[in-house]
């Protein structure tokens, strides 16, 4: 997908073309590449995270793991995985941006939690940050799709079903509780996001432990 | 060694083990035998702590084995291997199991691996069945754990490939003896190895005794059900066969000087 919108950009610009496939553009800022880049992360990131249990899990279950053991483990490699997929991206990035300067345009820098005007290694914690809330939530599928097996799936679809079917009245509901956010002058601030962020880690981590405690390896 | 105590397992509703104790001793070969379905393979799975138990207890040397690191480090179980790392290539999975089981011997596996003639660089879903059983059979002899299980080792194994599996593991046990078990169906080939029988019936363990005993106290008698009837009254049956008037019988147990004259007499 990079190397596409890679070509796509180049062509695009090379041709001077009103429209610009691949680029992204917000506020009159750019982003290209580096920007496909992050859906190829997190595409990897799931299969990463089923394969993980049906290959590895399944292996060295079979050699006499402990699970818990495998588990750790699985915790250590997240973290080399999505600190290696930050500092890629992180290059890609500063790449992009370099390019678009070049070209005449504002490239994109605020990202919300990290500006690329900040320090690097800052920006690659991050954005480790954001991917490994990202990945503990595949992970748990992982676990729960080890597991259930198929009867995961069905029951996600059930859930969906039931979901829409009472769409307008959560909606209500919801839209209620926006309008008093929206009200009182809520602020999304950093801080409350990586404390949302990490006790989305802790507790899909933690739920992912507690199923995996009492898995049969197949 | 190796303690088994009220072990219970069920799959749903499926009951696959009931109430089932054990003890194995150390440095011994077992053979685990009994029909399809009876529990040989969750047994062996159990007792590697694979699977998860709905009661009782499995220890190793006083130890809980289930989740333990040190105690499932001292088991190896062979089966047949699951779909999802049928993928990986041979070399991979050898050096997967290198890493893993502690005492692995590296030269032992180089020597099994031209022994057997096993091409490592395939995958293991490119192997014929035969040669994907020899991979499992070199990781339970080169593991070199104090327990080694091996579940059907002889799968898909021509004659003359099982006769050799059977020969480097009586030399291997007697270089380096540990315990092993053996689940099979094969019980004509192997009945020489195994020092000690276990066999599992309707979800329990029916009968655990040393071979020679075993052979020793396993009759079968055939005659008239009313005059065999008289025979086995307070003997354990474990088979029975009827045509007509005639029955079969196999009984375990001690059979008297007169009980022998008796059944003598009815022939």
């Amino acid at each position: 997908m990079t190397m596409i919108n890679i070509l796509a950009t180049i062509v695009a610009f090379s041709t001077k073309s009103n429209l610009i496939l691949g680029p992204m553009l917000i506020d009159e800022q750019v982003i290209t590449f580096a920007g496909s880049n992050i859906f190829s992360a997190y595409i990897f990131f799931i299969i990463y995270g089923i394969v993980m249990y049906y290959e590895s899990f399944t292996l060295v279950g079979g050699f006499g793991v402990a699970r818990k053991n495998f588990y750790l483990n699985v915790i250590v490699n997240n973290i080399i995985v999505v600190l290696l997929s930050s500092i890629i991206q992180i290059v890609l990035m500063k790449i992009d941006n370099y390019a678009i300067s070049k070209l005449g345009f504002e490239p994109m820098v605020d990202f919300g939690l990290f500006n690329m005007n900040d320090n690097i290694i800052l920006n690659i914690l991050l954005l480790s940050f954001i991917f490994l809330v990202f990945v503990s939530m595949t992970n748990l599928l992982g676990v729960m799709q080890y597991r259930f097996g198929y009867k995961l799936w069905i029951g996600l679809g059930i859930f969906l079903l039931v979901s829409q079917a009472t769409i307008n009245f959560i909606g209500r509901i919801f839209g209620s509780f926006m309008n008093i956010i929206l009200d009182s002058n809520f602020e999304l601030t950093n801080h409350l996001i990586l404390g949302v962020g990490s006790l989305i880690i802790l507790l899909a981590y933690s739920i992912g432990f507690i199923f995996i405690r009492s898995v049969n390896i197949k | 060694m190796l303690e088994i105590t009220n072990l219970n397992k069920s799959y749903g509703k499926t009951t696959v083990l009931t109430d089932v104790s054990l003890n194995l001793e150390e440095d011994k070969i077992y053979g685990l035998l009994g029909r399809n379905g009876a529990g040989k393979t969750t047994l062996l799975k159990l007792m590697s702590g694979q699977l998860v138990r709905n009661s009782g207890e499995i220890t190793l040397d006083g130890e809980e084995v289930f989740e333990n690191e040190s105690a499932m480090g001292d088991v190896c179980l062979v089966k047949e291997f699951p779909n999802s790392i049928k993928d990986m290539k041979v070399k991979n999975i050898l050096s997967a199991a290198r890493i893993l089981f502690k005492n692995w011997d590296r030269e032992y596996e180089n020597f099994l691996v031209k022994e057997f003639s096993l091409n490592t660089r395939k995958k293991v879903l490119k192997l014929s069945t035969g040669n994907q059983t020899i991979v499992g059979l070199i990781i339970g002899l080169a593991s070199r754990s104090r327990i080694t299980m091996f579940d059907e080792p002889t799968l898909g194994l021509d004659a003359a490939i099982r006769y050799k599996f059977y020969n480097l593991l009586l030399a291997d046990y007697e270089k380096n003896p540990r315990t092993i078990i053996v689940s099979t169906h094969l019980i004509d080939e192997v009945s020489n190895l195994f020092e000690e029988v276990i066999i599992i019936n309707d979800n329990k363990i029916a009968l655990k005794d040393d071979v020679d005993s075993f052979v020793k106290r396993a009759y079968f008698l055939s005659g008239r059900e009313d005059s065999i009837n008289k025979v086995i009254k307070d003997k354990q049956v474990i088979h029975t066969e009827e045509f007509g008037s005639t029955k079969i019988i196999g009984i375990y147990g001690e059979l008297t000087k007169e009980e022998v004259e008796e059944i003598l007499m009815i022939n």
